[in-house]
């Protein structure tokens, strides 16, 4: 068999291995059933909240706070981590700032962040985006600063204005950097969302782990954990393929 | 040495003895309400002491928490809200049983209540006047949630004809006051404390609609191994248990132990302040604990029906009420007058 | 000796002085460097490390600003109407190019930069692609390319700039020796066709005498120009086959001479 195959085989077999071990374990007594269902269960359970739409309901309103909240801290992020890598009086005045704001748990002002944005969608995007965004900035001014002073030099020895050296050299240049800390601020965004669906809201796939726990329905809140580590899968996936497309000089 | 040794020999057996006969610490799952009194009645009264019974606190954040170790018995007593959560995990065959009743409501003695907007006062007369609107709840599938429903089904209409949000009792006065929510389940204090504070009115009791039978509201909960392997602790503690609750009881009806009683709850609670004590309705104990099974089967049918049961308990089997006869029988019953 | 084009010199430094002050203490990387270059004619600097020639280029070519003296670049003849010559092209040490741009962006960047369309900019860099040899690999990135390869982009690129001076800063320096004779043709080749004025910083004294019309030798630090020696081999040239002229080792052994002092000099410096 290729290597390839070999490997892809492997990344398919070894979960499998582990559900068919789980399994067995469960079925034999050896895992307590009580408290931590058999695959079978939870996927029994997946499945009827699939059908029922529940689940579908969901994922839809997590997916619809991710996105929005990703995309709302992410866009200010870039930019402002851009103008503070280049400018060092912006960076001196608004590092303190970042370094006091960034380590405060989003989940824990939760509360605050609805008395401003309401119950709904607005003030878990809206913790989604705080937590993005410190990151982002954080990430791309690093990105900036570690561009190679060359480039600015040919840039500048070509004749380069000013806007183009935004869009051809500084934004390429800080693509890749920009992607991992996006890559990273994605898994934080996700966790940051379940957080907030626990605290307060009805619908989320956070509130069907929290609610599902809190009514001891055990198999729901397994079928909960489990999509949210596909979701996690699929858009890490989703961004390494914008990656793909639009950073082609750095194919691994 | 000749001496010593003996007495040594003595000192040890006496020891393991008196050991055998204390065994480990009761550990209490409590949460730090108002319900959780006769535990911290019968600490600070040395009830406990006087029967030989060693307790340690341990607190909870809700009583769903408490309930998983409360199944493998690193916890041997909690105090709980009668949920979905209780009839489920009996379901799932945890190792817990309902010892005896704690609070329920009744008239005047009602602590569960819906509480609803200021500003929304004049427009609520009747749950009719409730349809569409935004009701907080603390947690899903609670008791509260039970009768929030029961009420919508007094007249005529179902829970479904109201949209719910989960969020903490605290957190739903500023849901109130920025009007993100029309109202809120509560229980005292805080629907006291939201009166107070001019951002809600008590709409209804759950004793104002809910009399036969009334709304009961908790359950204290032993761990199943505890009661098979140590029974003479366990009765011990239900002795003085008791009797904390009939301290609470006569505190309750305003006798003369009430300032006490408020005092040790003052300590223990979350609620340190002594004059809301006066201004909120406090929940009923019956005095011999007696529990309702037609009440848990009634609530376990609407959750069921509501789909947040999925396999319904056998509630008999749920409830082991042996050691609180024994020790209704040592004590004697008391009338509720 | 080569015949100029035109008799004003195209470059005249001036006593040109650079420092950087630290803590209050002035460090003086150039001092009083006066240098007059004409018009297509093809100067080498060579020098020990840190004797400042970097940053005389980098001063000519307005990357940097002079402390003391200045630098005057004469105007071309005018250009023809829409078409902007810039005064000067760098090819670096590093060779520059931008990864996130294929060869045949990188090579029309300067075109790009004049706002000359995507097909036009195209069409005009092509003819370069095809001297350097690298049509081929005109949609590759440079992350796939030699090091050899991607200077070749790199100097076809300073080309297609078309400027009147060519600044070169240890271009080859990076390369084997192998790739080094090569490209040196290379650049002899197309440097031919063009005849603009270049200024070449370079450590590898043969390849000063290979490429140079003049050879100016620089002291260490503070650097001031040493001696100035005039290379007499006729154009055109072979940078492989000079190297047989019997006269070109007694060249390459007088010029370390001059050069051997001021790099021990360089060297206790940087060990002090």
């Amino acid at each position: 068999m290729k290597q390839v195959n070999r490997e892809r085989a492997l990344t398919i077999l070894s979960p499998l291995a582990v559900l068919v071990l789980w399994q067995a374990a469960s079925q034999v007594g050896l895992i307590d059933q009580r408290y931590v269902p058999a695959p079978s269960a939870i996927a029994e359970a997946g499945w009827s909240i699939s059908v029922s739409g529940e689940l579908g309901r969901h994922v839809i309103a997590s997916l619809r706070r991710l996105a929005v909240g990703f995309v709302l801290g992410a866009v200010p992020g870039v930019l402002l981590g851009i103008v503070m890598g280049l400018n060092r009086w912006v960076r001196a005045a608004l590092d303190p700032l970042v370094a006091a704001l960034y380590p405060i748990p989003k989940i824990a002002i939760l509360p605050l962040l609805m008395l401003v944005f309401g119950l709904g969608d607005a003030s878990k995007a809206a913790a989604v985006a705080m937590s993005v965004l410190f990151l982002t900035i954080i990430n791309t001014a690093a990105g900036v600063v570690q561009l190679d002073r060359i480039y600015f030099d040919v840039a500048r020895n070509f004749g380069t204005p000013w806007h183009k050296l935004f869009l051809r050299v500084i934004l390429p240049g800080i693509l890749p950097t920009v992607f991992s800390g996006l890559r990273i601020s994605l898994g934080v965004a996700l966790v940051v969302l379940v957080g907030a669906e626990f605290v307060a809201g009805n619908s989320g796939i956070g509130y069907l782990i929290w609610s599902s726990w809190q009514t001891l329905v055990v198999e729901n809140m397994f079928v909960g954990i489990i999509v949210v580590t596909v979701l996690g899968v699929l858009s890490t996936f989703l961004l390494r393929e914008i990656e793909r497309r639009l950073v082609p000089w750095r194919q691994e | 040495m000749k001496r010593v040794f003996p007495a040594g020999v003595l000192a040890c057996v006496l020891g393991l003895w008196a050991g055998a006969a204390s065994a480990e610490p009761v550990k209490i799952g409590d949460l730090g309400i108002l319900a959780d009194a006769p535990f911290y009645i019968a600490i600070e009264k040395g009830y406990f002491a006087a029967e030989k019974v060693d307790v340690v606190l341990q607190r909870f954040s809700s009583a769903a928490e408490a309930t998983a170790p409360l199944s493998t018995n690193q916890v041997q007593v909690v105090g709980g809200g009668v949920s979905a959560a209780l009839y489920n995990a009996f379901a799932r065959g945890w190792a817990v049983r309902i010892a005896m009743a704690r609070t329920r409501d009744m008239p005047g003695y009602s602590s569960d209540t819906l509480v609803v907007r200021n500003d929304l006062k004049s427009k609520t007369l009747t749950a009719k006047d409730l349809k569409g609107r935004m009701i907080a709840l603390n947690t899903p599938a609670s008791v509260l949630h039970f009768m929030l429903g029961r009420l919508m089904e007094s007249e005529g209409l179902t829970i479904n004809d109201l949209q719910t949000v989960n969020m903490a009792w605290p957190n739903m006065g500023p849901g109130m006051e920025t009007q993100a929510i029309d109202g809120g389940t509560v229980v005292e204090p805080f629907a006291a404390q939201f009166s107070q504070k001019n951002i809600s009115f008590p709409f209804r009791r759950a004793a104002d609609f809910m009399k036969a039978p009334p709304l009961e509201v908790s359950v204290l909960l032993y761990s199943k191994d505890w009661m098979d392997k140590d029974p003479d602790q366990a009765l011990a503690f239900t002795i003085a248990y008791l009797k904390g609750v009939r301290d609470y009881f006569d505190a309750m009806k305003g006798g003369p132990k009430r300032a006490q009683v408020v005092e040790i709850c003052a300590k223990y609670t979350s609620l340190k302040d002594k004059a809301m004590y006066e201004k909120m309705q406090w929940s009923y104990m019956d005095p011999n604990a007696e529990i309702s099974l037609d009440g848990l089967k009634d609530q376990q049918d609407w959750y069921a029906r509501n789909g947040f049961v999925a396999k319904k308990a056998n509630v008999e089997a749920m409830v082991d009420r042996r050691l609180l006869d024994q020790a209704l029988a040592k004590l004697g019953r008391l009338d509720e007058k | 000796m080569n015949v100029p084009n035109i008799r004003l010199p195209k470059i005249r430094i001036d006593r040109l002085g650079k420092s950087f002050g630290a803590d209050g203490v002035p460090t003086h990387a150039v001092r009083d460097f006066s240098l007059e270059v004409d018009d297509g004619e093809f100067v080498c600097i060579v020098g020990p490390s840190g004797c400042g020639k970097t940053t005389v280029l980098r001063i000519v070519a307005g990357l940097e600003t002079p402390s003391s003296g200045r630098v005057e670049i004469a105007a071309g003849p005018a250009p023809a109407a829409g078409n902007s010559r810039p005064r000067n092209a760098m090819v670096f040490q590093e060779h520059g190019l931008f990864p996130w741009m294929t060869v045949a962006d990188n090579v029309a960047y300067s075109l790009e930069m004049r706002g000359m369309g995507r097909r036009e900019r195209h069409a005009r860099a092509q003819p370069f692609l095809e001297m350097i040899g690298l049509d081929r690999f005109r949609d590759y990135y440079p992350r796939k390319l030699s090091g050899g390869m991607r200077q070749r982009v790199s100097l076809a690129r300073a080309f297609v700039a078309d400027p009147e001076i060519l600044l070169m800063d240890e271009p080859f320096a990076a390369l084997d020796a192998q790739n080094k004779l090569i490209l040196q043709d290379e650049l002899l080749r197309i440097w031919e066709g063009t005849r603009k004025t270049v200024l070449f910083i370079t450590h590898a004294i043969d390849e000063a005498i290979a490429l140079g019309d003049r050879i100016v030798v620089m002291t260490a630090q503070p650097g001031r120009i040493k001696e100035i020696v005039p290379i007499d081999f006729p154009r055109p040239r072979s940078a492989a086959e000079l190297r047989a002229d019997p006269r070109f080792g007694a060249l390459q052994l007088s010029i370390w001479r001059m050069l051997e002092d001021e790099v021990r000099t360089a060297r206790r410096q940087a060990e002090a």
